[in-house]
């Protein structure tokens, strides 16, 4: 069988048997993979370093038919992280960015923009320690690329702009955004927003449709006003955004997102999401 | 494919396979094996099985495998209680001890930091290790969790948790392996190895 070649992102692993790994990759050309690497921890020459999570590499496979998992070929690295792993702060941010990417997506079916968003964030977390809205900015363009961008402009249900003045729009997870007073389900009980929060999603929404919509694809330029945005926020907004993409990642993810679980209460709920 | 084995041998096979990295062909060819054996062969596994179970635990000082509480090392008056040396798993230290070289005493967590494995501060033994800190006697803390993300998230926590007690905490260095090869090592192995160069 042929062997194909793509860049890819690493997102779980686990070894298996005595010598053998068992990575998960999103992959540029073909979505997410996963594959066994055959003596991953005695072949220096065929992974060399390229094996743990979070790892860009240049991967080689072969699909075998009938088979769950690919053959692993091999890695190379292809950039070096050189500071995700300098504090906790940066750890499980990458964390929730690999466990984001991983749980809102089924095997093989993604496109290659996820992956580009995923590589953005993590070379992002290299470059510096991330800030409050860092993982905002991810999980909106995540959702965005993914097809479930999130409405928060006006409600999702009457297509109106919010009132002006005090809190009037409520989350609304189920229908993939925030609704209006007049349009929330009060069996939704979804947690109300305030202004100041709405008006900062609005903003983070408008770069992420600039760096993901279809006119011009560059996931790198979606962190590039990250400093504007988050030298006015307030901490209890910062809180509220997180609390807010927890409720909107919610019914996408499979399962709980467990780095903003175990790690938020070490690095702050503001960092990492509630 | 086991469809057809006695009740007895499915047993077999079905404990077998909860075993790492034993699927259902490995699990089959092994109670196999079991079923040809000399009788004595089954007594014999099964008494070490029952064994491990009864007579081998953790110690309650630095949750090391051991027979007696506290273990052989945390008993030893000649082994130094100054240092103390965090792993992540009991292998780790028996792997040191196989060095002959340290002659401090040891921390086990019982893991790394895996979130996306379910594994949190709470599943390490973090507290108990601060209680050993606070409790005193201890001037060093030589952190020496595996140099894999985890494990490197691992020392960022400890180092976090100790830090403010008034304990130096150090790293294990990171180079290449002995019988490596520079061609095909890793880029970050590399320049962690410059990194820790010393004077010859
Ligand atoms: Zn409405
Ligand atoms: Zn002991």
């Amino acid at each position: 069988m042929q062997v194909l070649s793509t860049p890819a992102v690493v997102l779980r692993a686990v070894d298996y048997g005595e010598s053998d790994r068992i990575v998960t990759f999103l992959t540029r050309d073909a979505g997410k993979v996963s594959g066994i690497a055959k003596g991953a921890k005695r072949s220096q020459r065929r992974f060399s370093g390229a094996l743990g999570i979070f790892s860009l590499v240049n991967l080689h496979y072969r699909t075998r038919a009938g088979a769950e998992l690919v053959f692993l070929e091999r890695a190379q690295l292809l950039v070096p992280w050189k500071s995700l792993l300098d504090s906790l702060e940066r750890y499980a941010a990458a964390s929730h960015v690999v466990e984001v990417a991983d749980k809102m997506t089924a095997e093989q079916e993604v496109g290659d923009d996820l992956f580009h968003v995923v590589v953005a964030a993590l070379r992002r977390i290299d470059g510096a320690e991330p800030g409050p809205t860092t993982l905002r900015l991810y999980e909106l363009a995540t959702l965005a690329v993914c097809g479930y961008r999130a409405e928060l402009s006006r409600c999702v249900r009457c297509r109106q702009p919010f009132a002006a003045g005090p809190a009037t729009a409520r989350l609304a997870p189920a229908a993939g955004g925030a609704a209006c007073g007049r349009c929330a389900d009060p069996d939704e009980a979804g947690a109300a927003i305030s202004p100041a929060a709405l008006a900062c999603l609005g903003r983070m929404q408008a770069l992420v449709a600039r760096a993901t919509g279809s006119a011009r694809r560059d996931a790198g330029a979606l962190f590039d006003a990250e400093s504007e945005l988050a030298g006015e926020l307030p901490r209890a907004v910062a809180r509220e955004l997180g609390a807010t993409l927890a409720a909107l990642l919610a019914p996408r993810v499979r399962g709980r997102l467990l780095s903003a679980e175990l790690l938020g209460p070490v690095v702050g709920r503001g960092l990492v999401g509630a | 494919m086991s469809s057809e084995l006695t009740p007895s041998m499915q047993r077999l096979v079905e404990e077998f396979k909860r075993l790492p990295g034993i699927g259902e062909k490995t699990a089959l060819r092994l109670a196999f094996y079991v079923l040809r054996a000399d009788p004595s062969f089954a007594a014999h596994m099964a008494q070490a099985l029952l064994g491990v179970k009864e007579q081998s635990r953790l110690c309650s000082v630095c949750f090391g495998l051991t027979e007696r509480d506290p273990c052989v090392i945390c008993a030893d008056p000649r082994r130094r209680t100054e240092e103390v040396c965090v792993v992540e798993e009991p292998a780790d230290l028996m792997a040191f001890e196989r060095a002959r070289e340290y002659r401090g005493r040891y921390h086990v967590l019982g893991g790394a930091l895996a979130p996306l494995d379910g594994v949190g501060p709470d599943q390490l033994r973090c507290g108990e290790l601060v209680a050993r800190v606070r409790a005193g006697g201890i001037e060093e803390v030589i952190v020496a969790t595996n140099p894999s993300p985890e494990g490197e998230a691992t020392a960022l926590f400890v180092a976090r948790l100790l830090k403010p007690l008034g304990v130096r905490v150090t790293r294990i260095a990171r180079g290449l392996p002995m019988g490596g090869d520079v061609e095909y090592t890793d880029v970050v192995t590399l320049s962690k190895s410059l990194e820790g160069r010393r004077e010859m």
